[in-house]
């Protein structure tokens, strides 16, 4: 059966914690903790109050929190994120709002 | 004033560059751009926009307007209007600043305060970007002169579809000057320049006006 | 409108609230409170409270259910708790434990 994202709807709210290990695309709000193996996908009118480790990330909505990713962690235009981002690859797009920590390997020359 | 050529210097409309053999200590200041390629320490503070080209490195106090960073800045970076890290920019510090924007591929540690985000509208992601179009070219050739063809934009990975309008031209010669800069000097700009319509509003680079200064080592 | 699905590696231990359908596959414990339908399909493992508007069953439920429509427990269904609701159906093969009480 073709894998489909799950998606968590606009009209529910979740306070606890939540895991799994598959995509996920949140629309609604979760106050708690996620814990995800695979990509998380918040769109515009998700509303996440929590701290997020997945594997990768996309934020159109509101985040706050720290988000620890083992890959791309992308906040689109209309993103709206206070968090401490660790991450391998982090993606601010022109217009995202953001507040917070990145925390990226960053390769600097010698000497400096 | 007259304009220098040689290696290292790029003959450009208003803007100071930095050639890549070039290496300045201390605090530097102005109102007008300042491109990169070699290594500056101490403190910049530009009205205008700073632009580290990929073999730049910047290991100082930054206060500017814009900033583009395609190379290496270590400091902390605060800028009245945006800052952006290119796929080939490596940075560590803070900023400060009501638009960032970090392009995949870059490398960044460091915390960003845009200020009140809360009560920021939701923008859109603006047609006026600072043009980072001089990437890295110190050798303008000969003829050219408008300051080394850049790619158009430093090689975002996946434009995102709200990418500002490309510079009009696909050479991308030097991005349109500021429309304020317009009237003044133009002293034979290099066709390009002129007809280049004001578009990107959001950097810099432009005006004609060549003068550049580069300190030899 | 978008169809809450809660897949089947996905575990919730917490609070559910919403006023949209929600299918689970997964495992939620906690507490659920919809104004509209649940379902908890085969592969759902439910520990919670539920009160919503309908639900069915076809998973495993531990907990108590209040339905303000009704609750259905499917043949493949078992639960135990007790249920409240003015309608209820326990096909043939569910198994259940618990107290009902279809008072109007």
């Amino acid at each position: 059966m073709a894998d489909q994202p799950c998606i968590i709807g606009r009209g529910i709210t979740i306070k606890g914690n939540l895991s799994g290990s598959e995509q996920l695309i949140i629309e609604g709000s979760v106050e708690g903790h996620i814990s995800l193996k695979e990509h998380l996908t918040i769109k515009e009118t998700g509303r996440i109050t929590a701290d997020i480790e997945v594997e990768s990330l996309l934020v159109h909505g509101a985040v706050s929190g720290n988000i620890d990713a083992r890959d791309l962690v992308s906040l689109s235009a209309e993103a709206s994120v206070v968090a401490d981002i660790r991450a391998p690859r982090v993606v601010i797009e022109d217009g995202a709002r953001f507040k917070g920590r990145i925390e990226m390997d960053v390769q600097l020359p010698p000497g400096i | 004033m007259a304009s220098v050529k040689g290696i290292g210097i790029v003959e450009s409309p208003n803007v100071t560059v930095i050639g890549d053999s070039v290496r300045v200590r201390g605090n530097l200041s102005g109102d007008e751009d300042l491109h990169v390629l070699g290594r500056v320490d101490g403190r910049i503070d530009l009205q205008r926009t700073l632009i580290v080209a990929p073999t730049g490195i910047v290991k100082a106090e930054v206060v500017v307007k814009n900033a583009i960073v395609s190379g290496v800045v270590v400091g902390n970076l605060r800028a009245t209007e945006s800052v952006e890290i290119t796929r080939e920019g490596r940075m560590v510090g803070d900023i400060f600043a009501p638009r960032v924007i970090i392009v995949d591929g870059a490398s960044f540690r460091g915390s960003v305060d845009m200020g009140d985000i809360e009560n920021m509208p939701v923008r859109k992601p603006s047609a006026e970007r600072p043009r980072p179009a001089m990437t890295a070219r110190p050798a303008a050739p000969p003829a050219a002169r408008a300051p080394a063809p850049a790619p158009a934009r430093p090689a975002t990975p996946t434009p995102p579809p709200a990418r500002p309008t490309p510079p009009p031209t696909p050479a991308a010669p030097p991005p349109p000057q500021a429309e304020e800069e317009e009237e003044e000097e133009i002293e034979d700009g290099p066709p390009e320049l002129s007809t280049e319509p004001p578009a990107a509003k959001g950097l810099p680079q432009k005006a004609q006006k060549a003068r550049v200064v580069v300190k030899r080592r | 409108m978008a169809n809450t699905v809660i897949g089947n590696t996905i575990v919730i231990d917490g609070e559910i609230t919403g006023d949209e359908d929600l299918t689970i596959r997964g495992t939620v414990k906690g507490r659920i409170s919809l104004s509209a339908s649940l379902i908890v399909e085969n592969s759902g493992v439910v520990e919670a409270d539920i009160e919503t508007k309908h639900v069915e069953v076809s998973g495993n439920v531990t907990g108590n259910i209040t339905a303000i429509e009704k609750v259905e427990l499917k043949a493949d269904g078992r639960m135990v708790g007790d249920i409240k609701a003015p309608r209820i159906l326990i096909a043939d093969g569910a198994v259940f434990k618990g107290n009902v009480d279809m008072e109007r």
